[in-house]
């Protein structure tokens, strides 16, 4: 049994090993422990804030559902990120291609081709794609520094300056961090999560902890009757 | 005025026209739509300058709202008045004859300005020429992009042989075919979307068409009764064909909504509660005040000012049930966390109904002035 504090550690290493195999035999997934998860909504505040998210834009929200009839009731918490579907919806629907699967399986949004149609955000089964409309926390009149900080979202600086610069005007999601994962850094969502609920890794390495996570116990993926294929494992 | 073979108006007259514009003897409907024109320039000038965020009610969970719709509502009013053009020309030629350009000129503009009220809904129109540098074959939306190029393309071409005093069956079977391809298209680009039970199914692109049919029937007989308004012979001479229309284009909207309904309210999936949710309102305006009661008013009510009454309200209760189209296919959230609504409202902002408002004047004025200024004069010479 792994003990918490030793998880991140061993999932960045698990992390490192895959980083040295070529691209396309990567198969990037996350699982996320709803048994584990106490719905403290941290994975949302961090990724908010490494992706420097606009209002009503989380690439990560948690659901919660109350289950049984009182006394007999309990709430259960969903973290949603990306599914990063192996047969995504989005990213066929998409007329300039803007939006595609990359080797390793992660979709991403190409900021400098999205004309904003929104035709993605439609066709996710999941929600998952948010609309950037350029609104700031803090109105129109008086920016803060961090709402027009430039993030790091696809390894390049996307500075939220006005409504003319992407990635105003884009469709918007969760993209497993690759900013982060390319220089060998786990997700936010991962890193921050304070039950250590999520994991993350190379499905196709079996000595990853992720592998292992999902293989001895009970799964299931989100609305996997669609067809989509996720890459994202829930653990029950 | 003759140009490149075309009869065109003398520039004397379009001079003559602005005049009396001017001067204030331009009628009511043109005024009006003057100043539907600045607010749809006001409106347009809001979102370049504030951005979209800042004046528009859409949002993720509503991501297509009635710019979207207006889009939807005045192409498929394009294409009616390409169905109207053609059954026009096959089978009442006599009567409808006079009218071809009038319906042709109109469809074309109407379909311009609802490209327009579409681009005001993109998040980056600068980034438009992407259609072309990276196509995407797959999607149906890229798809709408070639076809309209090419109905756009046809339309004006028989504009053009309309004013050289030429007519092509050829080119008129050309343009309705590709307007069936065309606007079939863009009910494929909801359709597809498996997701969306309110839009799902092979029955969305066959329903636009004949959604669209009606309106065009709808528009064309305004048309009609505006031109006969003085002369209730010759608007019984000529009514038929429209009011024909318009009953058939009735008809059967009133059959696929009613089979749409049905289909809806037995579904079982996720999603499919949007039908019982809508059932009130779906079938008692829908259905019954926006269809079937303007059916029956046709068969007891044949004047000129009765056909244009009945064909406006049916054009308003379109647009009304287009917009509810559109937007009722994000009322039940795909994914509800505690910060979302189990049932999504939109209201439009005030900026959203100017852009609709100033596509609608925008059709409208261009052909009061194309009337005024004698545009459709030559037409009615050589056919009527």
């Amino acid at each position: 049994m792994v003990k918490n504090e030793e998880l991140i550690d061993i999932m960045t290493e698990d992390l490192k090993r895959a980083l040295k195999k070529p691209a396309d035999k990567r198969v990037w997934a996350m699982a996320i422990d709803i048994k584990k998860c106490i719905g403290c909504h941290a994975c949302t505040t961090a990724c908010m804030s490494e992706n420097l998210t606009p209002p009503h834009i989380q690439y990560r929200p948690v659901r919660e559902e109350e289950i049984g009839t009182f006394p007999n009731i309990t709430v259960k918490f969903l973290p949603r990120p990306c599914m990063q579907c192996e047969n995504p919806p989005c990213v066929t629907v998409c007329p300039v291609k803007a939006t595609y699967k990359r080797e390793d399986g992660i979709t991403v949004i190409d900021y400098n081709k999205c004309i904003g149609c929104r035709y993605c955000i439609v066709a996710c089964p999941y929600g998952a794609r948010s609309s950037d409309s350029g609104n700031y926390y803090t109105g129109k009149f008086k920016k803060e520094t961090y709402e027009v900080e430039a993030s790091e979202e696809y390894g390049k600086p996307w500075a939220r300056k006005n409504h003319f610069s992407s990635p105003i005007g884009n469709a918007r999601k969760c993209h497993f961090c690759i900013h982060r994962i390319e220089k060998g850094t786990l997700p936010r969502c991962v890193t921050t999560c304070l039950s250590n609920a999520t994991y993350f890794g190379d499905l196709s390495d079996p000595d990853s902890q992720i592998a292992k996570a999902v293989a001895k116990v009970n799964t299931f993926k989100y609305k996997e009757l669609l067809g989509t294929k996720p890459r994202v494992i829930y653990i029950t | 005025m003759t140009l490149l073979n075309m009869n065109l108006p003398d520039i004397t007259d379009i001079k003559k026209t602005v005049n009396d514009i001017f001067k204030g003897k331009g009628g009511v409907v043109l005024y009006l739509s003057v100043i539907g024109i600045l607010m749809g320039i006001y409106a347009f000038l809001r979102l370049v300058i504030e951005g979209h965020g800042a004046v528009t009610n859409t949002s993720s969970l509503v991501p297509w709202g009635v710019q979207i719709s207006t889009y939807v509502y005045m192409v498929l009013l394009s294409t009616g008045c390409t169905f109207i053009n053609f059954f026009g020309y096959m089978f009442y030629r006599k009567q409808y004859e006079m009218f071809g350009t009038r319906i042709l000129f109109i469809g074309i503009f109407i379909a311009f300005a609802g490209m327009g009220a579409l681009a005001t809904e993109l998040g980056r129109m600068d980034k438009m020429i992407y259609f072309l540098l990276s196509p995407q074959p797959k999607s149906p939306m890229w798809w709408m992009s070639v076809w309209y190029s090419i109905y756009v393309t046809l339309k004006l071409i028989e504009l053009v042989n309309h004013k050289r005093g030429t007519h092509s069956d050829k080119l008129l079977w050309a343009t309705f075919i590709v307007a069936i391809i065309t606007y079939s298209n863009l009910g494929s680009v909801f359709g597809i979307i498996e997701q969306r039970a309110y839009y799902f199914g092979s029955l969305l692109p066959i329903y636009f068409l004949m959604l669209g049919f009606l309106t065009g029937a709808a528009l064309a007989t305004i048309i009609a009764s505006a031109h006969f308004y003085k002369s209730d012979t010759e608007f019984q001479k000529h009514v038929q064909p429209f009011r024909n229309s318009l009953r058939i284009g009735l008809g059967i909207a009133m059959l696929a909504t009613f089979w749409r309904l049905l289909a809806g309210l037995y579904a079982q999936s996720e999603g499919y509660e949007i039908f019982q949710i809508n059932f009130m309102y779906s079938f008692f305006f829908e259905l019954i005040l926006s269809l079937a009661v303007p059916l029956i008013i046709t068969y007891f009510s044949t004047c000129q000012r009765c056909m244009i009454v009945i064909s406006l309200f049916v054009l308003a209760t379109q647009f009304k049930t287009r917009t509810d189209l559109i937007v009722g296919g994000f009322k039940v959230p795909v994914f509800k966390a505690y910060t979302i609504p189990d049932i999504v409202s939109y209201i439009p902002s005030h900026v959203e109904m100017f852009v609709v408002i100033g596509a609608l004047s925008a059709a409208t004025f261009i052909y009061i002035f194309a009337d005024k200024i004698g545009f459709f004069k030559g037409e009615e010479h050589i056919h009527g």
